[in-house]
C-alpha cells in the first residue's frame, strides 16, 4: 500500500485494507465502487467521508466481511486471539436486539467467543463502564435514549476485544451535546484499547476532530479521492488551528468537486 | 446501581398526570363493567322472555333458571367431569401437535427457498378442505379414540399456525440477520434462536392464541366421530330434550376457553416483556 504513515511514529503494520476493490449489488448492476485502495494502520484513527449514496456503508460492509468484494483484494492482518474477534461494527442505528436487555445484547457478541458464563458476564461489566452505563445492565433498549443506544452498541462492539472497530455514522442520529460527549469517550477508548478505527461519516467536522487521517469517497463508481494526513496533534475543540481548517476546506472541495453533494 | 437507574430515570410524567391517568383508567374500567353486567342481564332477561312467552318450538328453550340445577345435576351424575377431562385430553394433544407441527412447516417455509416452493402449492390445495372434512379419515385410521379427534382438531390448529409463523418469520427485520453476522453468530441453530423465534415472538405467539380457540371449534364437532367428552354429552342431552344440560356444557366450554386466553396472555406478556407499552 501506498499511503504513508501518519501517527508520526515509524510505520505501523497495515491491519485491514482493500486493493482494487469493486462490488455491486446485483450482476450487471453498475458498480457501487471500483477501483478503490484503503487500508487502515494499527491504532489509527481514519475517517470514511463522502457524500450520502456514495456507498461507505458498502465499503464498511466489505471491510467487515459482511459483504463479499467483486474484485481486488481483502486483506485483514490481525492476529488471532482466543476469546476475541479480530474487527467489530458499530451501526448507525445501534441495532440493539430489542428482545435482550442491555446486558444481554453486550453478551451476544461475546457468547461465540466460548467463554464460561462468568467470564462472559466480567466482559459486559467491563465494557459497560467503560461506556459509563454500569447502571443499564437489566434495562431493555426500549428505555433508552439515542445516545445511550449508541453506547451500548460501543460497548457490544468492545466486548468481543477487537483490535478493530468499524463505525457506520454511529453519531449522527444523536443531539449535538451528546454527539460531543460520545465523541470524546470515543477517543478516550480508542486511546486506551490501542484501537484501529475506521469511522464513517458525512461530517467533515466531526472527521478533522477525531481522526489521523481523513479519506474521501466520489464519484461513481467511487473511489478514494482524496487522502488528508492530520498530523499529531492534540484534540481541542477550543482551537482548532489554521493547519486544521486548511484541512477541512480541502476535502470539502474533494467532496464538492466530485459529486457536488458538499455539506 | 440503584442511585444512577434514579437519576437517569424518564423524566416523564409527574406523578400528578399519573394519579389523574389512574383515576381515569378505574372510571373507564368501571364503566365497562357496569355496562357489561347490564348487558348480559339485559340478555338473560329477553332469553326469560323467550322462555315464558314460548317463542321457540315448545321445549327447546331451556327455562334460565334452570341452569345452575341442571349444573349440579351434572355434576352430581357424574357425567361432567369424565366428560371435560376427556375433551381436554384430545384437546391437549390436538393443539400441541398443531401448535408444532404448524410452527416447524411455517418456519421451515419461510426461511429455507426449496422447501417453501415444494410445500407452497401443496398449501393452496390442502388449506381449502375443512378440519371437518376429515372426520372420514380420522374413523378410518384411528378409529373411534382420542387420536382420531386430535387428528381432527390438530388440523385447523396446524394452518392457523403455519401461516402466523410463515409470515412472523419473514417479517423479522433483516438488519438482525446482519448483525449475527457482524458477530459471528451465523450457525443455523443460533440464528434460529437468537434472532427467528425472538424475532417473530409477537406474529407467532398471536397464531398460537388463534389456536387455542381455533382448537375448541373444531373439538366439539370432531366429538360427534363417538369420541366421549363434552361434544358427546351435549350431544346425548340434546337426544333426550336436556336443553339445560347442553347449555351447561356450552357455558363451561366458555369458561374453560377464558381461563385458557387469560393464562396465555400472562405468558404472552412476560414472553413479549421487552416490547415499549
Ligand atoms: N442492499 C442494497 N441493495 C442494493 N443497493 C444498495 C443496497 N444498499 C445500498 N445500495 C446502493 O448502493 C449505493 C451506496 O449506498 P451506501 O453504501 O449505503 O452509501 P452511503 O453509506 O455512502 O450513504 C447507493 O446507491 C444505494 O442505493
Ligand atoms: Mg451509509
Amino acid at each position: 500500500m501506498s499511503s504513508p504513515a501518519v501517527t508520526g511514529e515509524a510505520t505501523r503494520a497495515v491491519v485491514l485494507g482493500v486493493e482494487n476493490a469493486s462490488y455491486r449489488y446485483r450482476k450487471g448492476a453498475a458498480p457501487v465502487f471500483s477501483d478503490l485502495d484503503l487500508s487502515l494502520r494499527a491504532g489509527e484513527f481514519v475517517s470514511l467521508v463522502g457524500g450520502s449514496g456514495v456507498g461507505k456503508s458498502t465499503v464498511l460492509r466489505c471491510l467487515a466481511g459482511l459483504l463479499p468484494l467483486d474484485g481486488g483484494r481483502l486483506h485483514l492482518d490481525v492476529e488471532r486471539i482466543e476469546g476475541s474477534r479480530r474487527r467489530s461494527v458499530v451501526f448507525q442505528d445501534s441495532r440493539l436486539l430489542p428482545w435482550r436487555t442491555v446486558g444481554g445484547n453486550i453478551a451476544y457478541g461475546v457468547e461465540g467467543l466460548g467463554l464460561s458464563k462468568g467470564e462472559r458476564s466480567d466482559r459486559v461489566d467491563e465494557v459497560l463502564s467503560l461506556v459509563n452505563m454500569l447502571g443499564y445492565r437489566d434495562r431493555w433498549p426500549s428505555d433508552l435514549s439515542g445516545g445511550q443506544s449508541q453506547r451500548v452498541g460501543i460497548a457490544r462492539a468492545l466486548a468481543v476485544r477487537p483490535k478493530i472497530v468499524l463505525m457506520d455514522e454511529p453519531f449522527s442520529a444523536v443531539d449535538a451535546l451528546t454527539r460531543r460527549h460520545l465523541q470524546d469517550e470515543l477517543l478516550g477508548i480508542w486511546s486506551e484499547r490501542e484501537l484501529a478505527v475506521l469511522f464513517v461519516t458525512h461530517d467533515i467536522r466531526e472527521a478533522t476532530y477525531l481522526s489521523d487521517r481523513i479519506l474521501v469517497m466520489g464519484g461513481s463508481p467511487a473511489r478514494v479521492v482524496h487522502d488528508e494526513p492530520m498530523g499529531r496533534r492534540s484534540r481541542d475543540r477550543a482551537h482548532e488551528d489554521t493547519a486544521q481548517e486548511a484541512a477541512a476546506e480541502r476535502i470539502s472541495s474533494a467532496m464538492g468537486g466530485i459529486d457536488g453533494e458538499g455539506i | 446501581m440503584k442511585r444512577i437507574s434514579a437519576i437517569h430515570a424518564p423524566a416523564g410524567k409527574t406523578s400528578e398526570d399519573e394519579h389523574s391517568v389512574q383515576t381515569g383508567n378505574l372510571l373507564i374500567h368501571a364503566r365497562r363493567l357496569v355496562l357489561g353486567l347490564a348487558g348480559l342481564v339485559v340478555s338473560v332477561g329477553v332469553w326469560k322472555l323467550a322462555y315464558e312467552f314460548n317463542w321457540a318450538p315448545r321445549g327447546t328453550l331451556p327455562d334460565p333458571s334452570a341452569i345452575f340445577p341442571a349444573l349440579r345435576g351434572e355434576i352430581e351424575s357424574g357425567r361432567l367431569f369424565p366428560a371435560v377431562g376427556s375433551s381436554l385430553i384430545h384437546y391437549a394433544w390436538g393443539l400441541s401437535m398443531g401448535t408444532v407441527l404448524g410452527l416447524v412447516v411455517g418456519l421451515l417455509a419461510a426461511v429455507n427457498r426449496i422447501f417453501d416452493d415444494m410445500q407452497r402449492l401443496l398449501a393452496r390445495i390442502l388449506r381449502p378442505i375443512p378440519p371437518l372434512a376429515w372426520v372420514v379419515f380420522a374413523i378410518a385410521w384411528f378409529q373411534v379414540s382420542h387420536a382420531g379427534a386430535a387428528f381432527v382438531i390438530s388440523i385447523g390448529v396446524f394452518w392457523v399456525n403455519y401461516f402466523a409463523t410463515y409470515s412472523a418469520v419473514r417479517n423479522v427485520d433483516p438488519r438482525f440477520y446482519e448483525l449475527a453476522r457482524a458477530f459471528g453468530r451465523n450457525r443455523f441453530v443460533d440464528v434460529t434462536f437468537a434472532i427467528t423465534l425472538p424475532g417473530a415472538a409477537s406474529g407467532i405467539l398471536a397464531g398460537i392464541r388463534t389456536g387455542v380457540g381455533q382448537a375448541w371449534m373444531t373439538l366439539i364437532a370432531a366429538e360427534l366421530l363417538g369420541v366421549p367428552g363434552i361434544g358427546q354429552e351435549m350431544n346425548a342431552a340434546a337426544g333426550v330434550g336436556a336443553y339445560d344440560a347442553v347449555v351447561v356444557y356450552m357455558l363451561i366450554i366458555s369458561l374453560i376457553y377464558g381461563l385458557m386466553d387469560f393464562a396465555f396472555s400472562l405468558g404472552e406478556g412476560w414472553l413479549l416483556r421487552w416490547r415499549p407499552a
